[in-house]
């Protein structure tokens, strides 16, 4: 566009920068941004051509095989997740150290104190402890000491035979299950009459007469 | 106390960047790497560890030098952190405290950092080194551990041998021969039997196998801490191989537990120090295999000889021991007792006073059916010295002579 000098009468150049709708108008397009351009060519064109070829690819293929391969994948993703492995924080195997006897037997008498089961229990084991030792001073088996004593041909004192008449009565946990279900909510009577410091003693005293005796 | 040093090792650093790249892997060379093989149980021992940097400043330097377990610190720290100018060297040293057994040092951690905590990287040298803390038997008065095995050696000693010839002790009579000497004639024999000459013989006496059984299971022992009745079952076999060796006899060990750790029969000075280093490497050892005494190998005993088992004894052990007597061993049980050994630890309670009497009982009655199957039993009450009990138990010629 030129405009006339008023003055001087020369011609000036000034350029308007045209309106956007006439760009349209005359089918123009506006030039991008150099970012959106770069986008556009850099990024965005090679995604959509590779996308293009994997749907061709996919289409290309029968949908029995697709879900079939799919299928397959599944099922080797599956494997891999259940496969066995070594777990690293299980700790390696130590043997338990095990308690000892005194351990054991302070574990029964401590609660012998209030329980009947433990009281049971700990008058097995000095029945089992009695028999035995009887059975090394005298040389006779169990169930011919057990008929001395009840026969009164073994002189022993009142408080082994009432411990040897306890574990007649109980000599199983079946037993014991028995008698307790009998009575549900009250003791069993010859189990709190079982006393073991007294009937230690009277063992003691019973090998000591014994050993005299010899 | 003697004190005992040991130069732990020598490190060389080469190459080793302080600078913003990456600290580099600085290459170590042991350049003398010289542990005492043994000290005394007990000892202090003072690790000395040098390092050498041969390349450029290091800012900061953390080293730790692995301590094997039961060891414990008494002075100084096996840890140090210092700043190694490049081609210097430090040494600082640390003091440890022995107790009995086979120690092995492994490595030497370094971990290099850079100014301002940047960046860090930690390297691990080998540096293998061994020694071990040798018992140390203390004087005794057991000069003899009076044996009787059915089976002896040929040679001299004073073991009886079942046999008759020159001895000390009457064995018997028998028919004259041409050449004994007038003084072996039992004249009185002759003069019930006109006619015939009879002599005396005496019992032959000579040196015996035994196989010492050293009982290392972690279950009979009853550990407590770091204490376990092993300690004194090592200090009986100890002073028993003194007088057994002593006594010119050629002496096994077996150490059963984990493992079987067996010393072959020896005689002499030789032998007892075998033993001894056997004895300082034993500890508690846990197995299925040889959870019984099922697994023991009896074939490492010559037939018919004397086996000393040193054992606080399972109540599941006796049938294992009947059947070595039932091999024609001849069986003395040094055992330890475990019940007044574990009261130590326990609280007095009423409750723990009848569990121990009962406990106490089942003893006796395990000791009895032993003595009836001709296991000789010494129970050894721990809270006396063990020479005490044996000098009054092992000297006498009655107690283990066989049913």
């Amino acid at each position: 566009m030129w405009q006339n000098d008023e003055k001087g009468g020369g011609e000036t150049a000034v350029s308007h920068p045209p309106p956007l709708p006439g760009h349209l108008a005359a089918g123009r397009r506006p030039a991008l941004p150099l970012p959106a351009r770069l986008f556009r060519q850099v990024i965005l064109a090679p995604i959509l051509s590779r996308v293009a070829t994997i749907y061709g690819i996919y289409r290309g293929f029968p949908q029995n095989v697709m879900w079939g391969f799919l299928l397959f994948i599944a099922f080797v993703m599956a494997l891999y997740v259940l496969r066995p492995s070594p777990n690293p924080s299980e700790p390696p195997f130590a043997e338990e150290k095990g308690e000892s006897r005194l351990r054991q037997l302070a574990l029964v008498t401590n609660h012998a104190q209030t329980g009947q089961h433990a009281r049971w229990e700990l008058a097995r084991e000095m029945q089992s402890l009695t028999l035995s030792l009887m059975q090394l001073e005298t040389a006779e088996t169990p169930e011919t000491l057990r008929e001395r004593i009840q026969l009164g041909d073994l002189p022993a004192p009142p408080e082994i035979v009432q411990l040897l008449d306890l574990c007649a009565t109980l000599p199983s946990y079946r037993s014991f299950l028995e008698a307790r279900e009998a009575a549900p909510n009250q003791r069993i009577a010859q189990i709190d009459q079982f006393d073991p410091q007294t009937t230690l003693d009277a063992l003691h005293r019973w090998r000591k007469s014994n050993q005299e005796l010899v | 106390m003697a004190t005992w040093c040991c130069w732990r090792c020598r490190l060389c650093f080469t190459c080793c960047s302080a600078c913003w790249p990456p600290p580099k892997l600085p290459i170590c060379k042991l350049r003398a790497a010289c542990p005492i093989p043994a000290c005394p149980l007990g000892a202090e021992l003072i690790v000395t560890l040098t390092i050498q940097n041969n390349g450029p400043a290091l800012g900061e330097l953390l080293l730790t030098d692995a301590l094997p377990p039961n060891l414990s610190l008494t002075d100084g720290s096996n840890q140090r952190l210092l700043a190694l100018p490049a081609n210097g060297s430090h040494s600082f040293s640390y003091t440890v405290q022995v107790p009995r057994g086979r120690y092995a040092f492994t490595a030497v951690t370094a971990v290099v950092r850079e100014p301002f905590d940047l960046r860090r990287r930690q390297f691990r040298y080998d540096v293998p080194g061994s020694f071990f803390a040798y018992l140390v038997p203390r004087a005794s008065n057991l000069k003899q551990v009076t044996i009787h095995p059915r089976r002896t050696r040929v040679y001299a000693g004073i073991v009886p041998a079942r046999v008759g010839g020159e001895g000390m002790d009457f064995f018997g009579v028998r028919d004259y021969r041409p050449g004994d000497s007038q003084r072996q004639i039992n004249w009185r024999a002759g003069a019930r039997h006109p006619g015939s000459l009879f002599s005396n013989e005496f019992e032959q006496e000579r040196v015996a196998d035994v196989g010492l059984i050293l009982d290392a299971r972690t279950a009979s022992n009853i550990p407590y801490g770091d204490q376990s009745l092993l300690e004194y079952s090592i200090e009986a076999i100890t002073l028993m191989v003194d007088a057994l060796l002593n006594q010119g006899n050629r002496v096994a060990l077996l150490i059963y537990g984990g493992a079987v750790d067996y010393t072959l029969p020896g005689y002499g000075k030789l032998q007892k120090e075998r033993i001894l280093q056997a004895l300082s490497g034993a500890k508690l050892q846990s197995s299925h295999v040889f959870a019984e005494l099922r697994s023991l190998p009896t074939r490492l005993f010559p037939a018919q000889s004397q086996i000393i088992f040193v054992s606080p004894l399972l109540p599941g052990d006796a049938p294992f021991l009947r059947r070595l007597r039932a091999f024609d061993y001849e069986v003395l049980l040094v055992s330890p007792n475990p019940i007044g050994y574990e009261r130590r630890f326990l609280p007095p309670t009423p409750d723990m006073a009848l569990a121990a009497e009962l406990a106490q009982l089942e003893r006796e009655l395990l000791h009895n059916q032993l003595l009836q199957a001709g296991i000789f039993v010494l129970d050894w009450e721990v809270e006396r010295p063990f020479d005490e009990i044996a000098r009054a138990h092992l000297q006498t010629t009655r107690l283990t002579r066989p049913v």
